[in-house]
């Protein structure tokens, strides 16, 4: 069962791509465009508000943004599920 | 006159003064986030960047040591300065032409390449040996040389791009010398992204999602073009812009990413048109570069051109 905080994440992405209905949690964000150059930033910020937590960006890499299952396992592992 | 296109000298410089991009935070106005994204995302890290020191100390170290290779007896035709920026000096210096009174060659011809922005000095290599092929006495040389300064935070900050640095090379070249022999060199320029850092937030979309596609066109055209197949590329030597639209250029061609110089992104970053100069001496200093085997250099300017060079490396007899 997903954590509300990545349903939320996976809300925005799919609020920015009308055309889309779904995400699967392995799916390349990066390769598939969903997230592009000009929408990291604002995933950065979409997660942080998910999860109420500043990402910690000595901690984090390029992996960590992969894929909606990478982002639930680096910033949302210790949410209580709702 | 025929024949082909040879790198004699290819030298670059960099400023010592070394910062990281956090340290820029502030004048470029980057939030956290967009400081974390640069660097954990787009694998940037160091760069050098040096207020205090002008253009031409930046310009001229490069210039004069390639310029040590220039056989005795033998003239320079043409000083080409190619850059990115269109106006580096004020109105009443022409750079190109400070720059060959300073390196003592006054009866060379002296002018700027921009209109590709960061490709033009391959553009600019491109452009001197067709001068020295279609008019120039036998046996003359031309200068290409790069180097500009990160004058403000308006072209300092390419926005969810790039951050650029400074650095400055410069390449000797002649016609059928024994140097490093151009065997390709192919442009696209995409016009409707002529806009550049103007650029409206689709265009800036669209761009991203052409670029990877358009730049394996690009390389895997100048490989053909050489009479090669990929396979037998030792190595792309590419523009620093930054990891990510690396990776995607390279999961566009398909390609193996160990065939792809990367690693200066995160100690030079993007320093104009200098980048392919700076790691092509890089890759030289640790004795990477294979004499006969194949390299493509490859950049890409706002504007939109993409570029890429392909040339047999050919290592100087002692």
């Amino acid at each position: 069962m997903a954590s509300a905080g990545i349903d939320d994440v996976r809300a925005w992405i799919l609020g920015r791509h009308p055309e889309r209905t779904a995400i699967a949690a392995d799916e390349d964000l990066i390769e598939s465009r969903l997230v592009d150059s000009l929408s990291f930033v604002e995933l950065v910020y979409a997660i942080e508000s998910a999860s109420g937590v500043e990402i910690d960006f000595d901690t984090i890499d390029i992996q960590d943004f992969q894929t909606l299952s990478s982002i639930e396992k680096a910033f949302f592992a210790t949410t209580p599920i709702a | 006159m025929n024949g082909a296109t040879t790198l004699e000298s290819i030298e670059s410089f960099l400023p010592e003064r070394s910062v990281r991009i956090e340290d820029l935070a502030g004048s470029l106005g980057l939030r956290r986030a967009e400081v974390g994204v640069f660097r954990k995302i787009y694998g940037l890290d160091r760069l050098r960047f040096d207020p205090e020191l002008g253009l031409f100390d930046l310009v001229l170290p490069a210039a004069r040591q390639a310029l040590k290779a220039l056989p005795q007896g033998r003239r320079i035709a043409y000083v080409i300065y190619a850059h990115t920026m269109q106006t580096l000096t004020p109105p009443h210096l022409d750079a190109a032409q400070v720059i060959r009174d300073d390196l003592g060659l006054p009866d060379a011809e002296a002018f700027a390449f921009t209109q590709q922005a960061c490709v033009s000095s391959l553009g600019a290599i491109d452009l001197a040996g067709e001068l020295l092929r279609a008019e120039a006495p036998p046996g003359s040389y031309a200068l290409m040389v790069t180097g500009e300064r990160a004058y403000s935070p308006k072209i300092q900050l390419i926005p969810n791009s790039a951050v650029m640095a400074e650095a400055a090379a410069a390449c000797l070249l002649t016609v059928d010398g024994p140097g490093d022999r151009v065997r390709s060199h192919v442009t696209r320029t995409l016009g409707e992204f002529a806009a550049g850092l103007e650029m409206t937030r689709e265009q800036s979309q669209e761009f991203g999602k052409v670029y990877g596609t358009v730049l394996g066109e690009v390389i895997q055209q100048a490989v053909q073009e050489a009479g090669l197949r990929f396979e037998e590329i030792d190595l792309v030597i590419p523009h620093n812009v930054n990891l990510v639209s690396w990776r995607q250029t390279i999961k566009e061609m398909g390609a193996d990413p160990e065939r792809f110089f990367l690693e200066n992104v995160p100690h030079y970053s993007h320093t104009y048109a200098s980048d392919v100069f700076v790691n092509y001496t890089t890759l030289r200093e640790r004795e990477r570069l294979v004499d006969g085997h194949h390299y493509v250099l490859v950049s890409v300017g706002l504007g939109a051109t993409f570029g890429a060079m392909v040339i047999t490396h050919r290592r100087p007899t002692a």
